[in-house]
């Protein structure tokens, strides 16, 4: 059972945003009304919203903040206007 | 004159059916139709309508044959003809179908001609058109290549790529051209993979593709920074690193492989949030990517979530899912006090074990199940060496984490720095044995699978034997790999039991182990294999701990000889003794040694008695230290004086022998109430 698909929450939602989820939940009867509350159960308690997270949630952007992924100033230069057709296939079967 | 004329009609109709018998349709009718315009007679009517009928056929059949002489020469209109007027004779269906095909061949030559001309003059456009029309009849793949490429040469690279795009290309001209027109529509990866094909090396063809795989790199940032589509920027880094290796120089190639690394995690969270699992599998398993903390995470969570489905996945998750919860680095994550973090890391233990137990029934559940105890023991021993020594966070891990990343060494290292913090010599040593080289075994012994076990000590580089580790590692094994011999009834075990003598002396566990073994069988045949085997140990290694597992089987062992009938009580008292005397608290031995005693001295006294020999009776049962002795003794005076009293004897006679029984049973024990009933007769 995963409580952040069920509610459609994020990682680090917070008390009120769990609640809401809850209660938008209710609304839409996508799960039923025991899933939303062991869901809600499972967040609120700090223990078990860390236990949750880290069974649930993936977390790679520390990964993707460390390389630097800028364009090299020497790339970038070239146009696709000057690309040619070349004769040299003519006929070649 | 009507004679006349009827004679005139039969000339004529003579000649008619001698035409008509020859094959000359055509005349034979002109002949028949002129009678029958004459006569008007039935039977003239249907011979004319069969010979109007021979006659079609054969100009029928004549025209075909012109026909096909005519579409040999190549002559296509003629043979249209023909076929025409062939078909209107007779109308028959396969000369229709060679009129429209006839056709059709006409309409194509024509405007392949028209096609051939436009290109010819540079007129591409028309050209395709021209070629589009051919295809639409003809269909032929060369024909469709020949459209595309003109089409491209036309700057219509789109429509170009709509026709290249179901061909099966092997030409290279076409294969250029396919490649032209999609990079011309910005489709710069799959030019790329198009070229492949071609294996031509003239520089302006090479500067291309240069040109292409830069320009595929600069559409890759440019996506990058939309922050979509990590599958094809992950795809297209990959193939540039690949195979456009040459087109960049080092710091470009650099960038690349950062740009490469960046797709694949985005592609991860993707899969991710796509609950794609297998899918990250194969990804990571070609990859290159580092193991970081936030690596070892993901593959722990993806071990968890492929385990909750696949038993399999078990054994690999087990090592993963504590290295990472126990990881100094990821519980940071979990929270800031340490006893919050205890508890989150207690929480993901238990998630582990209920997963394992959904298992259970399978045979990874429970090498899991295993698994997990050792793993676990090993992992919080190393987590409290390291501590917080942020230096040595890396170490934390179990031993089968530490063994596939090669860390095992600097963990042991750890271990026996830090000596004084284990229980004892034999909980070091056990630690160590689970990182060292013998590890693998020890596993396997653990999963009773000690075949196996012995198998990986086999084939131990005898380098590494030495290490103190190690030898307890293989010392444990053999040990068990002996105790498996004698349960298979093998010989063989004190070879194994010989490697394993200097692990016995310190390991009263293992010595117990034999006991609780020894004690749960009672075939004699397995007992005496296990006295065997501890009387081999206590000759090579005798420490109180063997000598008091030899004394306990000893004794169980003769006992169940004696109740098999393969022992005599006296030989059972002669074995109770050895047991007594290894391990004087042996209260088994002890009893039987008791109970075999006195049932010989009962015996002994009564074997004097059967014999007259009351002095030696008397004597025996002074001396014995069993008062059961003493009371078979008096049973037997107690008899002897009914006996005496209701014998025929004289009163004088009862006296003398009453009076030499009452001397020697007074100097036993004069307190018995038969000594003071003899008595009294006696003063009598």
């Amino acid at each position: 059972m995963n409580p952040f698909k069920i509610l459609n929450i994020k990682q680090g939602a917070d008390k009120k945003e769990i609640i809401r989820a809850v209660a938008s939940g209710m609304q839409n009867k996508k799960y039923s009304a025991y899933e939303l509350a062991q869901a809600q159960k499972m967040l609120l308690a700090p223990v078990s919203a860390a236990v949750q997270t880290f069974l649930h949630c993936i977390d790679l952007d520390p990964l993707k903040a460390a390389l630097d992924v800028k364009c090299p100033d020497n790339l970038g230069t070239e146009q696709l206007s000057e690309l040619n057709r070349l004769d040299i296939f003519d006929d070649r079967i | 004159m009507k004679g006349k004329e009827s004679k005139s009609n039969d000339v004529d109709l003579e000649r008619a059916e001698k035409l008509y018998a020859r094959g000359n349709f055509s005349l034979a009718l002109v002949e028949f139709e002129k009678i029958q315009k004459k006569l008007k007679s039935k039977d003239l009517a249907d011979k004319t309508d069969q010979c109007r009928k021979h006659a079609d056929d054969m100009r029928a059949k004549e025209f075909v044959k012109r026909a096909r002489k005519a579409e040999k020469k190549g002559d296509l209109k003629n043979a249209l003809v023909y076929f025409e007027s062939a078909f209107r004779i007779n109308g028959e269906a396969w000369i229709s179908e060679r009129i429209a095909n006839l056709n059709k061949r006409l309409n194509v030559g024509g405007a392949l001609l028209l096609a051939r001309e436009a290109e010819k003059k540079g007129d591409f456009e028309k050209a395709a058109i021209g070629y589009d029309k051919v295809c639409q009849q003809d269909g032929a793949v060369m024909l469709q290549v020949k459209r595309a490429q003109c089409l491209v040469k036309a700057h219509k690279y789109e429509e170009a790529v709509m026709v290249f795009k179901p061909l099966s290309l092997s030409d290279p001209c076409g294969c250029y051209h396919y490649g032209f027109a999609l990079a011309k529509i910005g489709h710069f990866s799959e030019c790329l993979k198009v070229w492949e094909n071609l294996s031509e090396n003239a520089n302006a063809f090479v500067n291309q593709k240069h040109m292409i795989c830069h320009l595929v790199a600069d559409n890759l940032y440019l996506r990058l920074a939309e922050g979509k589509d990590y599958y094809g920027i992950f795809q297209d880094a990959d193939y540039l690193l690949q195979h456009g290796g040459a087109a960049f120089n080092k710091e470009q190639i650099e960038s690349l492989k950062r740009i490469h690394q960046y797709g694949q995690y985005g592609l991860i969270e993707e899969l991710w949030q796509e609950e794609k699992y297998n899918n990250i599998e194969s990804l990571l398993e070609n990859s290159t990517l580092s193991m970081s903390t936030e690596m070892l995470a993901l593959q722990a969570k993806l071990g968890f979530k492929q385990a909750e489905t696949d038993a399999g996945a078990l054994t690999a998750l087990v090592p993963l899912w504590l290295t990472a919860i126990y990881s100094p680095d990821i519980a940071d994550t979990f929270g800031a006090s340490e006893s919050f973090r205890k508890d989150v890391r207690r929480e993901l233990i238990v998630a582990l074990e209920k997963t394992i137990r959904s298992h259970s029934g399978t045979q990874w559940g429970q090498q899991a199940a295993t698994y997990l105890n050792i793993e676990r023991e090993a992992i919080e021993i190393i987590f409290a060496l390291v501590g917080r020594d942020k230096k040595k966070h890396h170490l934390v891990c179990t031993p089968l984490y530490a063994n596939k990343t090669n860390k095992s060494e600097e963990i042991l290292g750890l271990i026996r720095d830090n000596r004084d913090f284990f229980e004892d010599e034999q909980h070091y040593l056990k630690t160590g044995a689970y990182y060292s080289p013998a590890g693998e075994g020890l596993y396997r012994l653990k999963i009773n699978d000690v075949e196996n076990a012995m198998n990986a000590v086999e084939h131990l580089p005898s380098q590494v034997l030495a290490d103190e580790f190690v030898d307890y590692g293989v010392q444990l094994i053999c040990f068990h790999y002996g105790v498996a011999c004698i349960e298979n009834g093998d010989l063989k075990f004190k070879r194994y039991f010989y490697r394993a003598k200097g692990l016995l002396a310190c390991a009263p566990d293992l010595s117990e182990m034999l006991v609780n073994k020894s004690l749960a069988i009672d075939e004699w045949d397995s007992l005496h294999a296990y006295e065997e085997a501890l009387e081999y140990i206590n000759n090579l290694k005798s420490s109180p701990d063997i000598r008091r597992t030899l004394s306990l089987v000893m004794i169980r062992s003769a006992i169940a000889m004696s109740n098999s009938g393969k022992l005599s009580e006296k030989a059972l008292r002669m074995k109770a003794s050895r047991p007594v005397t290894l391990y004087s608290e042996n209260e088994m031995a002890r009893r039987v040694l008791n109970d075999t005693t006195l049932s010989q001295e009962i015996d002994m006294v009564f074997d004097a008695i059967d014999r007259f020999k009351l002095g030696k009776a008397t004597r025996l049962a002074r001396q014995s230290q069993y008062p059961e002795v003493r009371e078979s003794y008096f049973e037997f005076v107690d008899t002897i004086y009914t006996d005496i009293m209701e014998s025929d004897l004289t009163k004088d006679e009862k006296h003398v022998v009453l009076n030499e029984v009452y001397e020697w049973a007074i100097t036993v024990d004069k307190g018995r109430p038969i000594i003071a009933k003899m008595q009294m007769h006696l003063d009598l």
